[in-house]
């Protein structure tokens, strides 16, 4: 029995909540039971000062349970330069005016009044592991116990020419903001004979299955409301890196005559001036490039001058998964898509590495041994048209012999074929996970 | 979608959270605000939600969270529900095809003793 409450009226989407953020237009089937308060418990025996750098998924979850579970003898400090989250999944969304960035915008204030995380908006310059301090731009020194960094992903350059201007129309959009109302502009000028070109870089890269969802979601667009166009998908990697059946229905299937999908394409250049993408197979021409670069962990990790970068040949962090603690430095843990480990790189997934490194964390403020079989789990719903989604997920269980999280029960599973249904849970999901990491 | 049936009761808690929270958060608008106890004031006449801290399946049972609320109280709410629905309903889906509905993939990943726990998480909350 489902019961329908509307709920656009509350204005809720002031506060950045994120239970509230489904309802532009769509309607939220079940509300209730969403938001009982809860107290913060007392000592918990868990004392100490935890710096937490980054809010987005993985951050602000870390900064939240570190509150929820250690209690008011852990102090929490979330550094965040930017007062406004835009949230990456759902963004795609975006581009075609499904949904406005304001709908995908969270702050921090829940965090400060309802869980006591003092939020700085700030940014660091500097991390001393021997002395246990973060130094700020503002130039303040803070002390530490126990450091957490969640930077997320920075990119590698991508070789582009032709003329200023040109140039900078080529956007990723691969970090919500202000490229996503970029991207959108230009996807909104296409008529029914332009190309939109996706360039996807080797993996590893954040949200697996998203350029595949961008090119599904621009190609529907193009379809209902410019009665034609073209997408061109160029992969740097040898195939579909998820949900490959999924895909491959929508490319052959569903988005038939609009996508061409193409495996091995490894980005060379794009001549901005001439709408041209060079790669290593040949050259693409088309009249939006969206070009998303090769990933790096965030430059707190790849410029730390301390060595947390000391994976993937300097690109990632190396961490030990039962506490996400540096393989560099101890006190120092590391969490969401800057670590290096065997989980993708996406917030659903964060959000569960948070948890696990805030429990350890608590574990051993307390002095006590840390949980030995930690379990996470990926989920990641993707619309495929306006009003379809499949979703893809795995859990993962902490394996001793190889000290790495493997794929356990059913394995990485896709969902049998995009629905309405999957679509309507989509909704629910994301309303939950942002609010399980801001609210 | 889900054979977890809804809770249709609680508009009036949320409508009354949702006010507190709008009040809590147009006091705090300072930045660098020092760590600072939860806002009892805001809550003051309400029903808290204290959780069970040392739980031992708490952990487990955080996997949940994502797409269930924190600590379940979230849309296809778990929080107090018998342990005894959760892990049946579990032990259903574990057997099903899991490409059918995503929560069988996770209802196959734990093992007997793990949904145990997490039925009793949920049933305490």
């Amino acid at each position: 029995m489902k019961r329908r409450v509307f709920i656009n009226s509350l204005g809720a989407s002031a506060l950045g909540l994120g239970i509230m953020q489904d309802t532009f237009g769509h309607e939220i089937n079940e509300v209730n039971n969403i938001h009982s308060l809860i107290q913060i418990p007392g000592n918990t025996t868990a004392t100490g000062r935890v710096i937490v750098i980054g809010g987005g998924m993985a951050g602000t979850t870390a900064a939240k349970y570190l509150r929820l579970w250690g209690g008011t003898g852990v102090e929490v400090t979330l550094i965040e330069p930017n007062a406004t989250y835009y949230s990456n999944i759902f963004s795609n969304m975006v581009l075609v005016g499904e949904r406005t960035l304001e709908q995908l915008s969270f702050n921090y204030n829940l965090l400060r009044t309802k869980y006591g995380v003092s939020v700085m908006q700030n940014s660091v310059t500097g991390i001393n592991p021997i002395g246990k301090t973060v130094t700020l731009n503002s130039g303040k020194v803070l002390q530490y116990d126990k450091l957490v960094i969640a930077p997320g992903i920075d990119f590698e350059p991508i070789q582009i020419i032709g003329s200023a201007i040109n140039q900078s129309k080529i956007v990723h959009a691969w970090k919500a903001g202000q490229q996503t109302t970029y991207l959108k502009n230009q996807i909104q000028a296409m008529t029914n004979k332009d190309t939109f070109i996706i360039a996807i870089p080797p993996k590893p890269y954040r949200c697996p299955p998203g350029p595949y969802e961008r090119a599904c979601i621009v190609a529907d667009y193009l379809k209902r409301v410019k009665g034609g166009g073209k997408v061109i998908i160029l992969d740097a990697n040898p195939s579909i890196q998820a949900e490959p059946e999924n895909f491959s229905n929508a490319f052959n299937n569903t988005h038939k005559g609009i996508i061409t999908y193409v495996p091995n394409a490894t980005l060379i250049s794009i001549d901005a001036d001439k709408g041209l993408v060079n790669t290593n197979i040949g050259t693409f021409s088309g009249k939006v490039i969206n070009a998303i670069p090769i990933h790096k962990a965030g430059s707190l990790i790849t410029n730390s001058g301390i060595g947390l970068a000391n994976a993937n040949n300097g690109k990632w962090a190396g961490v030990n998964v039962l506490t996400y603690e540096s393989t560099a430095y101890e006190s120092i843990h590391i969490i969401g898509d800057a670590s290096s480990t065997t989980q993708p790189k996406a917030g659903h997934i964060a959000n569960a590495e948070a948890k696990v490194c805030a429990d350890a964390i608590i574990h051993l403020l307390k002095g006590e041994s840390v949980n030995p079989s930690p379990i996470t789990n990926s989920a990641c719903f993707t619309p495929i048209t306006k009003s379809t989604a499949s979703w893809l997920s795995v859990v993962f269980r902490y394996d001793p012999i190889t000290k790495t999280m493997v794929p356990t029960g059913s394995g990485v599973t896709e969902s049998l074929g995009a629905t309405k249904d999957n679509y309507d849970d989509m909704l629910k999901w994301f309303s939950n996970l942002m609010s399980d990491t801001f609210a | 979608m889900n054979s977890i049936s809804f809770k249709t009761t609680r508009i009036t808690i949320l409508l009354c959270s949702l006010l507190a929270i709008i009040a809590a958060a147009c006091r705090n608008e300072i930045e660098q605000t020092p760590p600072v106890p939860i806002n009892l004031e805001a809550s003051a006449n309400r029903s808290f939600r204290v959780i069970i801290n040392d739980h031992p399946g708490r952990i487990l049972a955080s996997n949940c969270f994502q797409c269930h609320g924190t600590n379940g109280t979230g849309l296809e709410h778990l929080a107090g529900k018998s342990a005894n629905e959760i892990v049946s309903e579990l032990r259903e889906m574990s057997a099903k095809n899991p490409r059918a509905e995503i929560m069988n993939v996770h209802a196959q990943a734990y093992t007997a003793d793990e949904i145990k726990l997490i039925g009793d998480f949920f049933s305490k909350q």
